[in-house]
């Protein structure tokens, strides 16, 4: 977790003495390219480490289960973080 | 289209990671480094915005507001489902208080639950995470919608959230992110206490 809060902190610093030193030009395209390769990237990784530790026999006789929990648990998440950002947003209006 | 080759990248991932399982290589690894280049390229993007201190503090706000909400969210889904399903309580509360972080729920409650909560607290939490790779992108309000990938927003599901956001919601996912990956592992020790 620590590296990645420097990665972030790093990366603020290095845009903050961009913009500071230059101004914004050809930066933001250079991110969006980046960023696109990277999720490709991350994906495919991330989809091959599924692959290798899945057990799939596993998966099958708690498969249903599973499918409810995870999708009511993101239900509720959603609808809980609506109520809260709403009234959020009326308090500071 | 961009969503259905995102789908068609990950399911390769998988065909592939799962018919080379004897393959030495640590893929983790990978996944790792691409993840702090890409969290610098965020970084990147916040520090050239113009009024970023103000942007940054609200984004915490709203961080802790969505990471509130899921914490929240997901242990009432877990009483749901204990109700519904008759499973025990705080069964269920433990699978839900994974909140995505699969790698986490499912070896911790295999040893203080026994195999099958394991197994239910894995594949629960993982789906949760492919769940997410798959409607993250169909959400009208992609704020809220951070909510869905619970802890994996800090990591995996980041650069998901960045493409189909802003970079904005990006920094909120990040810190939604941090307070779940700080509280799973918390809520759990404490339910599993009271088993």
């Amino acid at each position: 977790m620590i590296e990645y809060l420097l990665s972030l902190v790093l990366g603020f610093t290095a845009g903050f003495l961009i913009e500071r030193l230059k101004g914004v030009g050809r930066e933001k395209e250079f991110l969006s390219k980046g960023m696109t390769a990277s999720l490709f990237f991350l994906i495919f990784f991330l989809g091959l480490d599924i692959g290798r530790k899945l057990d799939l026999s596993e998966m099958i006789q708690v498969g249903k289960l599973s499918i409810v929990f995870a999708v009511m648990t993101m239900v509720f998440s959603y609808t809980a973080s609506k109520i809260l950002l709403r009234g959020f947003r009326c308090s500071s209006r | 289209m961009f969503v259905a080759l995102v789908l068609l990248i990950l399911v390769a991932g998988i065909a592939i990671g799962s018919i080379s399982k004897s393959l030495a290589f640590d893929f983790g690894e990978y996944i790792h480094w691409i993840l702090i280049f890409f969290i610098f390229l965020i970084g990147m993007d916040l520090g050239l915005m113009e009024s970023r201190m103000e942007k940054i503090k609200k984004s915490w706000k709203i961080g802790s507001l969505i990471a509130a909400g899921t914490v929240t969210g997901s242990l009432f889904a877990g009483v749901i489902l204990h109700y519904f399903l008759s499973i025990p309580l705080l069964l269920a509360a433990s699978v839900a208080a994974g909140m995505g972080w699969y790698s986490l729920t499912g070896p911790f409650l295999a040893k203080t639950a026994g195999a099958f909560a394991g197994a239910l607290g894995f594949t629960s939490n993982f789906l949760r995470e492919v769940l997410t790779f798959i409607f993250y992108p169909k959400m009208k309000d992609k704020t809220s919608a951070i909510s869905i990938g619970g802890a994996t927003t800090m990591d995996t599901t980041l650069p998901l959230i960045a493409r189909f956001s802003s970079s904005e919601n990006a920094l909120v996912a990040f810190i939604h992110g941090f307070f779940i990956s700080a509280l799973a592992p918390i809520l759990l020790s404490i339910l599993s206490s009271l088993m």
